[in-house]
């Protein structure tokens, strides 16, 4: 026999989770309300994926290594070197 | 002998027979561009992050006997570019005047993708989007970026965040929504300048 239908959440509240359910955070029931509403609701899924889109942007960075950067690890090994070798 | 070319980072935290300083080496500068790009976050200055980043390595080398093998070396090196940077400006930069309730914070989530529709997911596939967080990211006042930086680059959970801020757990969640709003705003705004947003409805 299948579990009785739970009152299913409506956009407010699944607006309101996004976040927390792209950074892990709701309870698994909160996570399958959500999930469930999300399969149905064309607006939240879109929503949803903005975002997941930014918040992997976000998590991502610019990654694009730098000359600056190269210049600034050699400089940094020099450090570490010279503070070794101190100690 | 272990092929440093060949391995990650955190599996070069191992017995191998080498100096502490080449061991350290090893397994920490692999890590320095993704520690600038969390200092340049911080200080929203390329001389100021790269003055911190100079300071998280020293740093770490002198607590390099506390670091325990198998754990995360980003997460630790971030954790004391973090520290490092907190104790170098004025504990009242720590604060904000007012704290918003978690109800504005989830107010504040349904905002933006709300009025800007598909145009905002449009938006974020014309734009440079890696430069325009950056940028973004260092307009944030400070607590914010704390907030992202902790819970979206080191990617602690809300709890650890909390304890690491030494802050009640709804203080980080609203902090968090709330960085999240004005970095979206601040983007959708760059796309605008660009003729990019509202247009690509």
């Amino acid at each position: 026999m299948s579990e009785p239908d739970k009152k299913p959440i409506d956009c407010g509240k699944a607006l309101g989770r996004v976040w927390a359910y792209l950074d892990g955070e709701l309870s698994a029931e909160e996570r399958e309300e959500f999930e469930v509403h999300l399969a149905r609701c064309w607006k939240c899924s879109r929503s949803h994926d903005f975002e997941r889109r930014l918040l992997d942007a976000i998590r991502q960075g610019d990654t694009r290594t730098t000359a600056e950067t190269e210049a600034l690890t050699e400089q940094i090994r020099a450090a570490i070197r010279r503070h070794s070798s101190d100690s | 002998m272990i092929q440093l070319a060949t391995c990650t980072p955190r599996a070069v935290v191992s017995d191998a027979p080498r100096s502490k300083t080449e061991d350290f080496e090893g397994a920490t500068l692999p890590w320095l561009p993704d520690v600038r790009r969390y200092a340049l976050r911080l200080t929203g200055d390329p001389a100021d992050a790269d003055d911190l980043v100079q300071m998280t390595f020293l740093n770490a080398l002198t607590g390099w006997h506390t670091f325990r093998p198998g754990s995360d070396v980003r997460r630790w090196l971030f954790a004391i570019c973090r520290n490092a940077f907190l104790r170098n400006r004025s504990r009242q930069a720590r604060t904000v005047a007012t704290e918003e309730s978690d109800l504005d914070a989830i107010a504040a989530a349904r905002a933006v993708f709300g009025e800007q529709g598909d145009g905002a997911l449009a938006a974020l596939d014309r734009i440079d989007l890696p430069e325009a967080i950056d940028a973004a990211i260092a307009k944030l006042p400070e607590v914010y970026r704390l907030a992202v930086l902790m819970v979206d680059v080191d990617g602690l959970s809300y709890d650890e965040a909390a304890r690491e801020a030494e802050v009640p757990i709804g203080t980080v969640r609203s902090r968090l929504y709330r960085a999240r709003r004005l970095l979206q705003e601040d983007l959708l705004r760059q796309a605008e300048d660009l003729g990019l947003a509202r247009g690509a409805e």
